[in-house]
């Protein structure tokens, strides 16, 4: 094991087994960077999120009896930036809020001016963004009279 | 074993190197080629994401002093009928629909196994199913459905988990229990 012969043959040994575990260890490696760089699509389901906080949720917009939440029922006094603000806000997460009428006059717009919003209008041109518009039918308080309308949320939210 | 010329190595060697190799590349192919691994249902459709929102705010809706509730509820009468009829039509075209494509929101009342009442109309796979039970005055209990009927939905715009096309008032509630309203309502 002294003479060269051998001092060459140790090192082959221990290079081919060195490269056995680079080997291996790559591709452990690769094999957790695939599940960890795996995108997930949470747009839809936060836009969900939000929409039903705000028919559900007392704190937001949804219309109280009593002491009684009447789900689905919009109250258009609580339909303010302050409120909204207090109600549902997350980082990189905006949307705007608006209620209309059947035959879609603006009865109510509201921008919370979330500082992503101001991205909402070219959107379309940010791949780093997604962005949705969402037509819901609702029933909204106005001057003490319930009346049918449409809530528009749209939702700009980082990719 | 331990001679000059084979470095030293135990007769496995070889094959076990061998058989670490087919496995490395079984694996790649596996992983990063085919990515049977990877879930393929890591978005969440957006029938999953559900309530029958919109069914409960229809049926809110008021008509000449009366909601399409009690309508509904009354609908053994002429006159309720009648103005089911005549009212409801107007606020399903009203409703926001997929962009491009052919659709129809439908509105059905169905008592035990018999649909009594059927608005909009059919145009293919039926989306967002939503469904209530209503107490109506003659003591039954009403089957409420409100769905989405579109002829090619599926195929892009809003991709969603689709029902079968058989909407009997059975298969109707057992499909409810399954797929129910979405993000565009």
């Amino acid at each position: 094991m002294n003479n060269k012969g051998a001092i060459t043959t140790e090192w082959i040994k221990w290079l081919l087994n060195i490269f056995v575990i680079i080997v291996v260890i790559m591709f452990v490696f690769a094999v957790a960077l695939s599940f960890l760089r795996e995108r997930f699509e949470t747009h839809d389901i936060e836009v969900f999120t939000l929409s039903r906080v705000f028919f559900y949720s007392e704190n937001c917009l949804a219309l109280s009896n009593d002491n009684r939440i009447i789900p689905g029922i919009i109250d258009l006094d609580k339909l303010t930036v302050d409120n909204l603000l207090s109600c549902y806000s997350k980082e990189g997460l905006g949307y705007t809020v608006s209620v209309t009428d059947l035959d879609n006059n603006e009865i109510k717009f509201v921008n919370p001016k979330f500082s992503i919003n101001y991205y909402l209008p070219v959107c379309s041109a940010l791949k780093e963004y997604r962005c949705s518009k969402n037509k819901y039918y609702i029933l909204y308080k106005n001057n003490n009279k319930i009346v049918s309308g449409f809530l528009n949320l749209e939702v700009i939210s980082l990719e | 074993m331990n001679k000059k010329g084979d470095f030293g190595y135990p007769w496995y060697f070889w094959p076990s190197l061998v058989l670490l190799l087919i496995l490395l590349i079984f694996f790649t192919l596996t992983f990063f080629t085919l990515g049977l691994a990877k879930s393929g249902e890591n978005v969440i459709p957006q029938t999953d994401l559900s309530d029958s929102i919109t069914l409960r705010n229809i049926l809110r809706t008021e008509f000449e002093g009366l909601n399409i509730a009690d309508l509904v509820g009354d609908i053994s009468s002429d006159s309720s009928l009648i103005k089911l009829k005549y009212n409801l039509p107007k606020l399903l075209t009203s409703l926001p629909k997929p962009d491009n494509k052919i659709s129809s929101w439908n509105f059905v009342v169905a008592d035990d196994k018999k649909e009594i009442l059927h608005l909009g109309d059919m145009f293919g796979k039926s989306y967002y199913v939503q469904n209530i039970l209503l107490p109506a005055r003659s003591k039954k209990v009403y089957n409420v459905f409100l769905y989405l009927s579109c002829a090619s939905c599926g195929d892009g715009g809003i991709v969603v988990k689709t029902i079968n096309n058989n909407l009997s008032p059975e298969t109707l509630v057992e499909q409810s229990k399954d797929v129910k309203s979405g993000g565009l309502e």
